[in-house]
């Protein structure tokens, strides 16, 4: 119960990456249905559906608040550039993960072959750094967002930046905890 | 908010959300339940896609919220969302074209074939 309130408090520090406007109009009722999502759906599915969902509405909500503040065709034309930069980005990153992660199997599974102690991969080892510099960045920009309400354009660009930063170190480190663990498992098996 | 026009062509959530809420008024979260139920799971809104929808299709005139809360029992403030006359009859022209592309789909198909 106690975990599922620092969640709720968590995605309500983080809605304060959308523009004032629809945070105002919409971020109660948002917090009430994540909450009404973790009471009948598991942790992990609402939480990485939720972060997925922060990732790609957030850029788009702050660009349709800019549109509809002024709608000069250059501003709509740079508008539309930053969408589809953002959303070819956002492509181009999932990409890059896939194909790293295709490379570093592969790549395992070459080590495992030469190697038969994986237990002391050492890029393994440090999952839960790369876990805890995430947590720690992500709660850095709850707090910040949290504390300074309304954030400028500069201040949401870097906000923004470090929240992606942030879920890639938790992925990364989960990736490798994951890897940790199945070395655990191999190893065990191998001694007995 | 706008003139009730027809958008030319609805996005997929807009067009689920439409799509749900002509049985009746729904809440967010039951609207977003309803469109994962209907699409068999295939479309799942996040809640900053299911507001950022419904935002547009309040501005679109095609959907509005409800005033009538009364007797829900609700111990919590909810908002419940309608079709406007506008937005039932879009839906209703979505609904149409969906069973006459479905029905196309079949006649089309070679004899024995199942969708």
């Amino acid at each position: 119960m106690k975990r599922t309130a620092v969640i709720v408090a968590a995605y309500r520090g983080l809605l304060r990456l959308y523009p004032r406007t629809f945070r105002d109009e919409f971020g109660a009722d948002m917090v009430l249905l994540f909450r009404e999502q973790l009471r009948d759906e598991p942790i992990w599915r609402v939480c990485g559906r939720g972060v997925l969902d922060l990732v790609i509405t957030i850029p788009i909500r702050h660009v349709e608040v800019h549109m509809s503040r002024t709608r000069t065709p250059a501003l709509i034309l740079v508008a539309s550039f930053a969408v589809a930069s953002a959303l070819f980005a956002l492509v181009e990153g999932l990409l890059g993960i896939a194909v790293a992660a295709l490379g570093a199997g592969l790549a395992m599974l070459t080590w495992r072959h030469e190697r038969p102690a994986p237990s002391e991969r050492a890029a393994a080892q440090r999952w839960w750094k790369l876990l805890a510099a995430g947590a720690a960045l992500l709660a850095v920009v709850i707090g910040v967002a949290t504390a300074m309400g309304e954030l400028s354009e500069p201040a949401w660009a870097i906000a923004a930046v470090t929240f992606l930063v942030s879920v890639s170190l938790l992925g990364a480190g989960v990736i490798l905890g994951l890897v940790r663990l199945t070395d655990r498992r191999r190893s065990t098996r191998i001694a007995a | 908010m706008k003139s009730a026009g027809r958008p030319r062509r609805l996005p997929t959530a807009a067009l689920h959300i439409l799509l749900a809420l002509l049985p009746g008024e729904l809440h967010g979260y039951a609207l977003m339940r309803r469109v994962e139920e209907l699409s068999d799971g295939a479309v799942r809104l996040g809640p900053g896609t299911l507001y950022g929808t419904i935002i547009r299709l309040v501005d679109d005139g095609l959907i509005e919220e409800t005033t009538n809360r009364k007797d829900r029992g609700d111990t919590e403030r909810r908002r419940y969302y309608q079709l406007t006359s506008a937005g039932r009859s879009v839906a209703l022209d979505e609904l149409a074209r969906l069973q006459t592309l479905v029905q196309r789909v079949r006649s089309g198909l070679p004899k024995g074939a199942t969708a």
